[in-house]
């Protein structure tokens, strides 16, 4: 049975009618909605559109369907990060970005469902259920922001704004099938959003088509003053500017490392993706960025596991039933970290940073595969190694605090969803959107379809 | 090189001169000491530990370099806390160096040499080095100029590291002119630093502009609690020299610096120096001064999960210092040291003695933004009193501006008189 897809050229009603339809239709198998807010969508989506019937501009999002992933609040609605916590954490007021969505012309549709605490890379969540991939269902969506990948994939809504700390957004665009922007640390405000590390969270958007990503970076980028990290910069005109042709612009590429080890088909498909962009005129350039696979382990256990701790450790003194326990052991990681080792690590990201400012001298993005597979059975045998393996290639762009957007590249013969990653310059989200948005352009992975075996009943477990 | 010969042995700020340069070398362009952690081509860094310092430098740190070319003589490598890692100037393998107003006294560290020297007139330039206060720390105590610039102004490159969220290069002189044409040549963007920022620093245009017009922010609650009452009336003394000059004076309560100071939210900086000597403190810990090993433990033992608190806490800081300088003040007015320099007697314990003296710079030099110290005073000992002016990241222009108008005003600091009778022999 066909998916009627939500689309940004329909109205705002038709747009939520159609979400709304495959939010009821597709939930109950890939559970990616915690909360589905259709009686504020569908009022939402009438006033806008008796605005345009006006003549009124109602924003760059013209009634784009949205969900948030259920780290972001939204006022008179639950926040509850998939824990059990805060199942009842009603949020007085809304996020700096969902009030920026909401002046921008979004409809929301609700509150995707994600990996406990914001801390996960599986969305295997105990208290609100796993988040399967619609591709298929007995495959992972990826994590955190594992729900809103799946949502927007089966057209729950037209875009979803995620967050991302060590690949949060970016795994589950690559497991789903859908472009993801990790954007600039501080570019996007954090106000309102549950917090894992103040340092290298940052939310930012999800959709199928980079423009729509770009046109929800554009609603929501820019400063805020009450959130620590933000940073006060004027955000470019750059929308008009996003068909531009890419012919002239450089795309470097690290093979090794990078590229070791990777699933062939994951190979196969970032190689072609890099061929399209040579097709385009885009020069591609080889670099060495030296020890990046220290990336990993010295985000992942030097620093994230410490600030995560610090950020929950009163909590878990009192409330340790309460989370789970694969959540509940990695925040506990956090105890044997010395600050030594946080020094260390802090160390290696100036000089990791460093050698990146100067890479970017050369090239305007740098590719690299998104996850070095596409994604693991949700029981296979080989899960914590896989856990380990799916966020490999994530952590470097995090590290540096710089923009990476995962594009969708192709799929497994099995018909799972691959991914590339562009990684640009602080603040320099305009290139890899462009870049993004010109292979889209040459390419259809990204408007092929999961089919709902609407047939079989809802999975358990 | 004569004042050198005649003062350091009472002094000790000077560890080495440069032997190429003997009396009557006929040297032209001015003379200027360089902390001995920072590479001159030719000489040994011994970064004031008995384990650097084997072989000579084979190439110019960026700093020095930037002396050089802008006419500068290197005359020698000043006297330093061992790894620049304390306040008070004592060094178990140098010696430590003595304050010149009174040799029984500190100078003040990291530092200490570079404000001694200048301090007794054994030269007028020095460069420093300030993590937490490790420029106006001895500047403060030794009744001289001393510049931190905004973080990433001047080059590390070639330079000891202690932390690289926090060091910083400085210079030191009797005069905020002086400071600021040191400033001048040394300042700008180095592609081969990992923490350099761009942009223009244009430290001189303004120097003479004097402070009409500026706003100059006096945070009472930290800043001026706790203090010598001596300290207190001087830093008063000299806001009403500002506010005479045309300045309004703002009183403003700042939160964090005190939630800060009690959380020991600068502990990180302690974890950073026990990260950067990890290698010494496995392969060589009982070849260090016992008090700056007993520091870098200190550091071992911080655990991750502070260090996190740490870094929020500082960006609530950074973030409450950005407000007030966008909105409320050009420049902000405190004690650099919250007493006149300490007895040598008295700061045997050198952790404790630096968590005093440099109480009220550690916070504002995590933040990265500049400060300078400028002398405002004597105590009744006689002890010089300095006065710590900051501003918001890059404008050291404006701290120039306001250091030069008070000395314009009120003359020149005094300076020690280093004939006078008594003052002979190591205390």
């Amino acid at each position: 049975m066909t998916t009627e897809m939500p689309s940004p050229g329909d109205s705002a009603s038709v747009q939520t009618r159609k979400a709304l339809a495959n939010i009821e239709r597709w939930n109950p198998l890939v559970n990616a909605m915690i909360t589905v807010t259709a009686d504020e969508a569908q009022r939402a989506a009438t006033r806008l559109d008796r605005a345009a019937e006006e003549g009124e501009w109602c924003g760059v999002l013209q009634g784009m369907t949205i969900s948030l992933k259920d780290c972001i609040d939204m006022a008179g609605v639950v926040t509850t990060g998939a824990s059990k916590i805060l199942s009842d954490n009603i949020a007085r007021s809304d996020a700096f970005i969902t009030r920026r969505l909401l002046q921008n012309g979004a409809v929301i549709v609700g509150k995707a469902n994600l990996h406990e605490w914001v801390y996960g890379p599986t969305s295997q969540s105990k208290h609100f259920g796993p988040v399967r991939n619609p591709w298929n269902p007995d495959c992972i969506a990826g994590g955190s922001s594992g729900g809103s990948g799946a949502a927007v994939a089966c057209g729950m809504c037209v875009g979803s704004i995620g967050s991302d700390t060590g690949g949060s957004i970016r795994i589950p665009a690559s497991f789903n099938g859908v472009a993801g922007l990790r954007p600039t640390i501080g570019r996007i405000s954090n106000g309102g959003t549950l917090t894992v590390s103040a340092a290298f969270d940052t939310v930012g958007p999800m959709a199928r088509h980079v423009s729509d990503v770009a046109r929800i970076f554009d609603a929501i980028a820019g400063h805020d003053e009450d959130d620590v990290a933000s940073v006060d910069r004027p955000v470019p005109n750059f929308l008009s500017r996003l068909r531009d042709p890419v012919r002239g612009m450089r795309i470097g590429v690290m093979r090794r490392w990078f590229f070791d080890g990777l699933h062939a088909e994951v190979e196969r498909s970032v190689d072609e993706a890099i061929a399209t962009f040579r097709s385009l005129g885009v020069e591609i350039v080889e670099l060495d960025l030296g020890d990046v696979e220290r990336s990993q382990p010295l985000l992942a256990f030097n620093i994230l596991v410490a600030d995560a701790l610090q950020v929950h450790a009163e909590q878990i003194g009192r409330r340790a039933p309460d989370y789970g326990e694969d959540v509940l052991t990695r925040f506990r990681l956090g105890e044997n970290v010395s600050a030594v080792q946080y020094a260390e690590a802090m160390r290696w990201m100036e000089s990791w940073r460093h050698r990146l400012r100067r890479a970017f001298g050369r090239v305007d993005a740098i590719l690299a595969p998104t996850t070095p597979m596409p994604a693991p059975l949700a029981d296979g045998s080989d899960f914590i190694e896989s856990v380990r393996q799916l966020t490999r290639l994530t952590y470097a762009w995090s590290f540096a605090g710089v923009p990476a957007l995962a594009v969708p590249c192709g799929f497994t013969a099995d018909g799972l969803p691959l991914s590339f990653q562009l990684a640009g310059r602080w603040f320099d989200e305009p290139a890899v959107l462009r870049l993004g948005h010109a292979y889209q352009s040459a390419t259809r992975h990204h408007l092929r379809m999961p089919v709902c075996p609407s047939s079989t009943a809802p999975r358990r477990g | 090189m004569s004042a050198i010969e005649r003062l350091n042995p009472l002094i000790n700020a000077v560890v080495q001169t440069d032997p190429r340069l003997g009396i009557g070398s006929g040297i032209s362009g001015q003379p200027i000491l360089i902390k001995d952690c920072m590479d001159v081509r030719g000489l040994p860094t011994t970064n004031g530990s008995s384990l650097y310092g084997k072989t000579p430098a084979e190439s110019d740190s960026e700093t020095v370099r930037r002396v050089r070319e802008a006419g500068y003589v290197i005359v020698g490598k000043a006297n330093l806390t061992e790894f620049c890692f304390g306040a008070t100037g004592d060094n178990a393998h140098l010696g430590r160096t003595r304050n010149p107003w009174d040799p029984m006294r500190i100078s003040g560290g990291s530092s200490s040499g570079s404000a001694a020297a200048v301090a007794s007139g054994m030269v007028r330039l020095a460069i420093g080095t300030d993590t937490g206060g490790s420029v106006r720390v001895p500047a403060s105590l030794c009744g001289v100029v001393g510049l931190r610039p905004t973080l990433g102004r001047v080059s590390n490159q070639g330079c000891l590291a202690l932390s690289l969220l926090c060091d910083t290069i400085g210079p030191i002189a009797p005069t905020v002119v002086e400071v600021a044409s040191v400033f001048a040549a040394i300042a700008g963007y180095d592609p081969l630093d990992p923490v350099s920022v761009e942009g223009d620093p244009q430290p001189l245009s303004d120097i003479d502009k004097g402070v009409r017009g500026l706003r100059i922010g006096l945070p009472r609650s930290f800043y001026f609690e706790n203090l010598q009452s001596e300290v207190a009336e001087a830093v008063e003394r000299a806001a009403a020299v500002f506010e005479r000059l045309g300045a309004t004076l703002v009183d403003i309560q700042l939160e964090d610096p005190k939630a800060l100071s009690e959380h020991r939210a600068f502990q990180f900086v302690l974890a950073d120096v026990a990260d950067s000597r990890r290698d010494l403190m496995r392969d060589h810990r009982e070849q260090l001064g016992a008090e700056v090993r007993r520091r870098i433990e200190l550091g071992e033992q911080v655990s991750g999960r502070d260090y996190a608190q740490c870094m929020r806490a500082l960006w609530r800081y950074k973030s409450e210092l950005r407000s007030l300088f966008a909105d409320r003040v050009d420049l902000l007015l405190t004690p650099t040291t919250p007493t006149t320099a300490p007895l040598w007697a008295d700061s045997h314990d050198m952790v404790e003695t630096t968590r005093r003296v440099a109480g009220l710079t550690y916070e504002l030099g995590a933040t990265g933004v500049p400060s300078m110290s400028v002398p405002c005073g004597l105590d009744r000992a006689g002890l010089p009193i300095g006065m710590q002016l900051s501003a918001a990241w890059g404008r050291e222009g404006l701290l120039f501006r306001a250091g030069n108008a008070y000395q314009k005003e009120t003359g020149h600091p005094v300076m020690p008189d280093m004939g006078r009778p008594g003052l002979q022999g190591p205390a």
